[in-house]
């Protein structure tokens, strides 16, 4: 638990030493939250996931990881973080799918300096029943972050919310017999 | 990374329907079919859009985070299941993002009343 305290604490005091360094206004925001959209997508048999993340958060997080100061508004500095945030994002999500564990392929990220979307996908030909899903990104860095999850497989919509609390979602998909 | 790939993703979020609120921060935006959550949908950008005006037109902080922590309440109890939560939520943050970083139409003078009337009907 104190190390807990001191991680967060520390992050955020680098958040807050690194916030003059950008020069694009960025609006303020005292709640932290992902967006996570996961879709299966019946025409080619795939899953797929759209993840929506702060960019000063996430970029600070990659400038520790990396030891260097990167901007996601330096054009310069996206190859490297476009990669970081794909090994950062694999390492800190997981997903099951009717309880087998799946290796998503990152497929990239798109940003405006203040938001970044990345792109994940793997095969899966049949529509799956539960998805089983955990996203542990800056739960225990940023206090009060919330990970918030939309699950949609054919035509029928799940939602919640990831919390240092909470631990993985299930979403049910079963159909009634 | 595979741009085509990506690309193809991205084609098949709107060809496949569930385009979310994400894709409206890059793209363009849709609505949900139900008309419910159209309308919790409608509720979270209108919201959003004031609160967004006031942040850009720098009013009292903590005024507008008041007004910001209560819009969200408000849509969470509208709300008929954790999808549409979810998603409401995630509108109301795209959208004040948005219009964090641009004038209200007829500017911040103009937009003050607006602002005021909002935080009376939440109240």
């Amino acid at each position: 638990m104190v190390r807990s305290l001191f991680r967060v604490s520390a992050f955020s005091a680098l958040l807050a030493l690194l916030a003059p360094a950008i020069e694009k206004p960025v609006s303020a925001h005292n709640v932290y939250n992902s967006f996570t959209q996961i879709d299966w997508n019946a025409s080619d048999g795939s899953i797929e996931l759209v993840i929506q993340l702060h960019g000063h958060e996430l970029e600070t997080k990659l400038s520790l990881l990396l030891d260097q100061r990167l901007s996601f508004l330096e054009d310069d500095d996206f190859p490297a973080l476009e990669a970081a945030t794909g090994t950062f994002i694999q390492s800190n999500i997981a997903i099951a799918l009717n309880g087998e564990p799946v290796d998503l392929l990152f497929l990239g990220i798109e940003s405006d300096g203040q938001t970044v979307v990345a792109y994940l996908e793997q095969d899966w030909p049949t529509e799956p029943q539960t998805i089983d899903f955990m996203n542990r990104i800056f739960l225990e860095d940023l206090p009060n972050q919330v990970n918030s999850v939309l699950a949609a497989v054919g035509g029928n919509t799940r939602g919640g919310d990831i919390t240092l609390d909470t631990g993985p979602l299930r979403f049910n998909f079963l159909k009634p017999s | 990374m595979s741009a085509k790939r990506k690309n193809r993703m991205i084609r098949n979020l709107f060809s496949s329907g569930t385009l979310t609120a994400i894709a409206f921060l890059l793209l363009s935006s849709t609505l949900s079919a139900q008309a419910q959550e159209s309308r919790l949908l409608v509720l979270a950008r209108d919201s959003a859009i004031v609160a967004g005006g006031a942040r850009f037109c720098k009013f009292d902080p903590d005024t507008v985070e008041e007004f910001i922590a209560k819009s969200e309440a408000r849509l969470s109890l509208f709300a008929s299941d954790e999808y549409e939560k979810v998603l409401a939520r995630l509108e109301f943050k795209n959208i004040l993002d948005a219009y964090s970083v641009r004038e209200p139409d007829g500017g911040c003078a103009g937009f003050r009343s607006v602002f005021e009337q909002s935080r009376k009907n939440i109240q």
